[in-house]
């Protein structure tokens, strides 16, 4: 009968015994086991415990003896032992990482992002709805509070500039772009000389001053504004609040806590809703001036020469940008020849132009 | 010492590796290409692929480790984890905030109380992550195993930390070599558990030494930034306010500027390393003196390296790993196994038959906690 040397642990101690194996038809026998007698491993309880990557080298185990080890070393005894039990390969004590598996649970995971690839806008748009126009403004709030706090240097009301005057004629030209739209707006003039606008949930615009300096025309300034509000008529920013919240919570679920992998994602993403949104504002925009009888020729004029100024910016930092080039802006038609109605008179200009003296 | 000498020549080395750097780099490839493709979820069989070969690489006594974890383990603890704890702690705050329309200050009290659940729950997840792979680890069919509370490990780390705050760090030997005491004494391997005799006062004189070590660090980072930066950046913009995106353009092509870039963070990586090398002197004192104080079985243990080796080995494991942005993890873990087969020996006669199996219980799934956070490396 044919038989190799192997070494022995019970899985009771951690004491090894040098064992003779005899190889029997079905089984092998264990000698020198158990104060002498032998112990009886039958081939059909026989497991492999090792990967099986070194053909010299077998740790075999047993299932009705679960902690006991048997190995076996040298070239030509794990040969013989794996002639004896030819299926050895396939009875694994740990199953070796499963493709199979990992790629249905990644099918799963990718038929649930393709599904929410899909649903996500419309999941986010049904939120939005779902969202009282209350608690919408009391998130503007809370945004305006932040841009204001980044941007200017002063506390509380400081940070806003206002006269009566350029109140005033903020106002008429808030109601002259929202015609007959049942929304409110509030729009209020942020001292800072840096060239922006802000439109947050609720109705919330923030025009900063640097805007209204650098402005050529009384259109330009209107253009900019027609171009916020329509961020608030379709909601923009809080369908990017809801979004973002949205992508927190699928993203936290795959990861647990993403880090880079999240703000990657949300910039990348973000950017290409952000693109469509500022081309669709940009085509109410036009309607509200058109609406208006105001030439949208001031909105286009502005944002070609803020591109400009910004077109050094290429390559690297214009990834880091969230407004789209000029390429990627709407093409806006010609303003129609009914478009004559200037934005504000001399007067008005003057006194929005002061607003922060 | 008389007989040091006769005492050291009796230690022998525990552990012998048989880890190969070809078979490493294919596992871990594959592993890195298969997590990508599958959007990471891969992640849980790529770690119990690893951890198989890495455990059963190592031999004892002539015998190799086994790891018994699964890859659906892993799985099924990060999914309840997923739902007991990201969900309400991370996610439901943030939705609270946005609703609510939080003011500025209640949103940061909300961040700060995030901030310390978070802070709590890492030793959470160190001491669970501990237990499960201690019940997955097996030598000759003898299992590991862990005692104690994973909250009452983080309840005290959590202390510890707040006297350290108020102390600027002087309780640091303290605090370190308690907690090290509660994870070793609670360690078990079969009916054994281990014991750590150490003393958190003997670590003062590495403390301060390593305070020192800091300045000195800080003072040749700054030199050498005086010496080398400030002067280029003044031949360069003679005159001119220095305006990073200037620079940057000037240096033409975008793949040079890319290049530039890449090159500028090396260096800054490089730099900001050099301050961990005081705490790692700090560690490799403490490393030493550790294995000094281990007892399992009455066995006794050393690790026989000197400081500055240590503090050159962890430290190029460290960069190695963050430079190759954890493509050589295959080579730090080699280093890692051939360091300690060399240099950590243990002395005394090893009892086999009255190490005998364990019998305490072992979690069902694992680690999830620890997976979350995204600790505890291997």
């Amino acid at each position: 009968m044919p038989a190799v040397s192997g070494r022995y642990s019970d899985g009771k101690t951690a004491s090894v015994l040098q064992v003779r194996i005899e190889i029997r038809a079905d089984s092998f026998r264990i000698g020198g086991t158990d104060g002498g007698v032998p112990t009886i491993w039958p081939f059909d309880e026989i497991e492999l415990v090792d990967d099986l990557e070194s053909n010299s080298f077998l740790t075999l185990a047993r299932t009705s003896q679960r902690d006991a080890r048997l190995t076996i070393e040298g070239a030509a005894a794990c040969a013989e032992i794996l002639a004896a039990i030819p299926a050895l390969s396939q009875r694994r004590r740990y199953p070796l990482p499963n493709l199979r598996q990992a790629a249905l649970y990644a099918g799963i995971v990718a038929a649930f992002a393709v599904a929410l690839w899909f649903a996500f806008p419309k999941v986010v748009d049904a939120t939005v709805q779902l969202i009282p126009r209350s608690w919408e403004n009391r998130i503007g709030e809370t945004v305006i509070e932040n841009v204001a706090n980044i941007f200017s240097d002063k506390t509380g009301d400081q940070r806003f500039c206002s006269t009566k005057d350029g109140d005033d004629t903020l106002k008429l030209l808030v109601s002259t772009l929202a015609g007959d739209l049942h929304i409110d707006f509030h729009v209020r003039v942020l001292d800072t000389p840096v060239v922006n606008a802000v439109a947050a949930p609720g109705g919330h615009i923030l025009l900063f001053r640097g805007l209204i300096d650098r402005a050529d025309t009384p259109d330009e300034v209107a253009g900019v504004l027609a171009h916020e509000m329509a961020h608030v008529i379709k909601r923009h920013s809080t369908q990017d609040a809801v979004r973002q919240l949205g992508f927190s919570v699928v993203l936290r679920a795959l990861f647990g806590d993403p880090g880079m992998l999240q703000d990657a994602a949300e910039s990348a993403i973000g950017l290409s809703y952000s693109r469509d949104a500022e081309a669709e504002a940009d085509k109410i925009a036009a309607e509200l001036l058109a609406d208006a009888q105001i030439s949208h020729e001031g909105l286009v004029s502005f944002f070609t020469r803020l591109a400009a100024k910004q077109s050094g910016q290429e390559g690297l930092l214009r990834y880091l940008s969230t407004h789209p080039p000029p390429a990627d802006r709407a093409k806006l038609p010609p303003p129609s020849p009914n478009a004559t109605r200037p934005s504000m008179n001399d007067r008005d200009w003057e006194r929005l132009r002061s607003i922060c003296s | 010492m008389p007989g040091e000498s006769a005492q050291t020549d009796a230690y022998k080395p525990l552990v012998k590796s048989h880890y190969e750097l070809g078979e490493l780099f294919k596992i871990h490839l594959t592993n890195v290409l298969f997590t990508l493709l599958t959007l990471g979820i891969y992640r849980f069989w790529a770690k119990t692929r690893m951890r198989r070969y890495l455990w059963s690489h190592v031999e004892i006594e002539g015998d190799r480790l086994e790891y018994t974890g699964t890859a659906k383990e892993l799985l099924f603890g990060f999914l309840i984890i997923v739902a007991v704890l990201i969900i309400p702690v991370l996610i439901v705050p943030e939705v609270i905030s946005l609703v609510a329309a939080a003011s500025p200050e209640t949103q940061s009290t909300v961040g700060g109380l995030q901030g310390l659940i978070i802070f709590f729950l890492i030793p959470v997840a160190i001491f669970r992550a501990r237990r499960y792979r201690l019940t997955r680890t097996r030598w000759r069919g003898i299992r590991g195993g862990q005692t104690g509370s994973s909250l009452a490990y983080a309840g005290t780390s959590f202390l510890w930390s707040i006297l350290n705050v108020v102390t600027l760090g002087l309780a640091i030997p303290y605090t370190r070599t308690y907690l090290a005491r509660y994870r070793t004494t609670h360690t078990w391997f079969g009916n054994r558990s281990m014991v750590l005799d150490a003393k958190g006062r003997r670590l003062y004189p590495a403390l301060f030494v390593s305070f020192l070590l800091y300045f000195a660090v800080l003072a040749v980072v700054l030199a050498l930034a005086a010496a080398i930066f400030f002067p280029v950046v003044q031949t360069v913009f003679e005159g001119g306010t220095p305006n990073p995106e200037e620079i940057i353009a000037s240096l033409g092509t975008e793949s040079v500027q890319l290049i530039v870039v890449f090159v500028l963070i090396v260096v800054f990586v490089l730099a900001m390393s050099l301050f961990t090398i005081p705490a790692l002197w700090y560690a490799a004192t403490e490393v030493r003196y550790f294995a000094s104080c281990l007892d399992f079985m009455n066995l006794g243990f050393e690790l026989d390296t000197g400081r500055w080796r240590y503090v050159w080995f962890v430290w190029t494991n460290q960069l190695m790993a963050l430079l190759s942005l954890g493509l050589l993890l295959p080579v730090v873990y080699k280093r890692y196994v051939d360091f300690y087969a060399e240099r950590f020996r243990y002395a005394g006669s090893f009892s086999e038959h009255e190490l005998s199996q364990s019998e305490l219980g072992a979690p069902e799934r694992g680690e999830g906690l620890a997976d979350a956070f995204d600790i505890g490396g291997i």
